[in-house]
């Protein structure tokens, strides 16, 4: 295309600039799309799925006692009376079977850190 | 005699040859190192420019001076030969990285390097808003027409909507060189002020009630993916738009660098050293492009005044594209996200993260808005793989 362009050639360069820039993105939207469905990443979100298995406190005083000093009968009662104000029933309405400590990806001092961060850098 | 001595000597400083046009452009220099140092703009790139637009207007330091060269028979052989009668200053020889299209793609390498295209592959329909915010280069190029400038011309002004650096210049390298200084400084400024353009825009085009929308958490992204999609985007794009492979290419084998896992040693030189060192050569010699004739004119006024158009309309129709995916995918695409399609990594994604948590203090909108943020750099590369085709 020469130096000098009319408004009709920048409208058909506009249109067919705009064109490709989408088809290609779609393009690349649906390479990606097509790669996961190839079960490239199958492996890792595997592995990255939570585990879950069910460990009754009572009956484990041994390892209680090993890991930590508190009083096992008043985590529970403490852990109850948090779940029934949360839930807004009475105690005895809820019966808990078993309690187990879930390790955290992130603690919320963290998050809340990492919160500050990025405001502080924007 | 002594007269005489002293005369030539003055007649040979920069002071006896300053004229009017140099006195200017030192000033719009010392405004511009004011802005970069004390201001904070983009220092790392408005120090150099500026640094190199004094450099070049200071008279008889001839630092942009052409060689001279003559073509002469040779007297045995009888062949033409060329042979240089005078060399070049040093920023002329410096500014052939630019000329030539060389430092623009090694700044993408390195760019390549430190993005990471995760959270694109964990939602690739996050690439539709990186092509929508491409409609400000468009956009701007159509008023530049309308405003006289010639097509290459008027295409180097709209990539500033690009909000690219590398990318503007890279293709005002190819099509408009004249136009290089006005363009760069515009370009990097308009970037610094992203964070102070973008938000009203996006305010005005949408309701407190879409800005609070929470996105679902990203998925996680394998290994293998982010190893393959360099070198797919690489072998697509290319194929299909063979002017956009300098940039593209580039772009992806920086980022394959940082995802193999194996070349780290590359990858940080493409990331930091190298980098570094093309910033600098690219900076100075880009803004000493900005002799008064090619600074001082009408021209350069349009070409600011444009820019800022360029921007606000990427960014106001990546927002509205933004609503578009809001109102298909039932309210669980927050379309602050749209404007970040703009490419200037990562300070776009950033605004729409401030002003998404702004509305909703729980709002975590960063991530997601480096998916239409790194689609936006490759956009904005095809498009002007697109004006390169039509007008290189």
């Amino acid at each position: 295309m020469g130096n000098e362009v009319t408004m009709g050639e920048a409208l058909i360069v506009t249109v067919v600039s705009m064109g490709v820039v989408f088809v290609v993105l779609i393009l690349i939207s649906l390479t990606i799309g097509f790669l996961k469905s190839m079960g490239v990443d199958k492996k890792e979100t595997k592995g990255a799925a939570p585990v879950k298995q069910e460990k009754p406190v009572k009956n484990e005083k041994t390892a209680a006692a090993q890991t930590s000093e508190v009083d096992e009968e008043e985590l529970i009662a403490v852990i109850t009376a948090a779940i029934a104000n949360s839930l807004g029933v009475d105690i005895p309405e809820i019966n808990i079977r078993s309690i187990r400590r879930t390790p955290q990806a992130t603690t919320v001092w963290r998050e809340i850190g990492k919160q500050e961060q990025i405001m502080g850098r924007m | 005699m002594l007269m005489e001595i002293f005369a030539d000597f003055w007649y040979s400083t920069g002071f006896a040859l300053m004229e009017y046009g140099h006195a200017v452009m030192l000033l719009v220099s010392f405004v511009l190192l004011y802005l970069a140092i004390v201001k904070g703009f983009e220092p790392l790139l408005l120090v150099p420019i500026a640094f190199g637009m004094m450099l070049a207007n200071l008279p008889g330091a001839n630092l942009m001076k052409e060689p001279l060269v003559e073509i002469m028979r040779d007297p045995a052989t009888g062949d033409l030969v060329s042979k240089t009668k005078e060399y070049g200053g040093l920023l002329y020889y410096l500014y052939q990285g630019v000329k030539l299209g060389i430092y623009p793609p090694l700044i993408f390498m390195g760019v390549g390097a430190m993005t990471d295209f995760g959270p694109l592959i964990a939602n690739p329909k996050s690439v539709l808003l990186g092509a929508a915010a491409q409609f400000g280069i468009f956009v701007t190029f159509l008023g530049a027409t309308l405003l006289g400038f010639t097509g290459p011309e008027a295409a180097s002004i709209g990539i500033i909507g690009g909000a690219d650096g590398p990318t503007a210049l890279y293709l005002t390298s190819q099509l408009a060189p004249h136009l290089l200084g006005p363009i760069a400084v515009a370009a990097y400024s308009y970037m610094a002020l992203v964070p102070i353009i973008q938000p009203p825009i996006m305010k005005a085009l949408t309701t407190k009630e879409e800005r609070s929308v929470v996105m679902e958490q990203l998925r996680p992204v394998s290994k293998k993916e982010k190893v393959i999609f360099p070198i797919i985007v690489t072998v697509l794009v290319t194929l299909i738009l063979p002017s956009a492979a300098p940039l593209v290419g580039m772009l992806m084998i920086g980022n394959l660098f940082r995802e193999t896992g194996l070349t780290e040693r590359l990858s940080k030189t493409a990331q930091n050293e190298l980098i570094n060192i093309v910033t600098i050569f690219l900076g100075v010699t880009v803004g000493a492009t900005a002799s008064a004739e090619n600074f001082m004119n009408f021209q350069t006024v349009s070409i600011i005044a444009l820019g800022l158009v360029a921007f606000s309309i990427g960014t106001a129709v990546g927002v509205l594209f933004g609503k578009i995916m809001y109102k298909l995918s039932g309210g669980k695409v927050n379309p602050l996200i749209g404007s970040a399609g703009v490419s200037a990594v990562p300070m776009a994604a950033r605004v729409a993260q401030k002003v998404g948590q702004e509305a909703n203090p729980k709002n975590f909108l960063l991530m997601h808005a480096m998916g239409p943020n790194v689609a936006g750099v490759i956009g904005s590369a095809i498009a002007a793989g697109m004006l390169l085709m039509f007008f290189g």
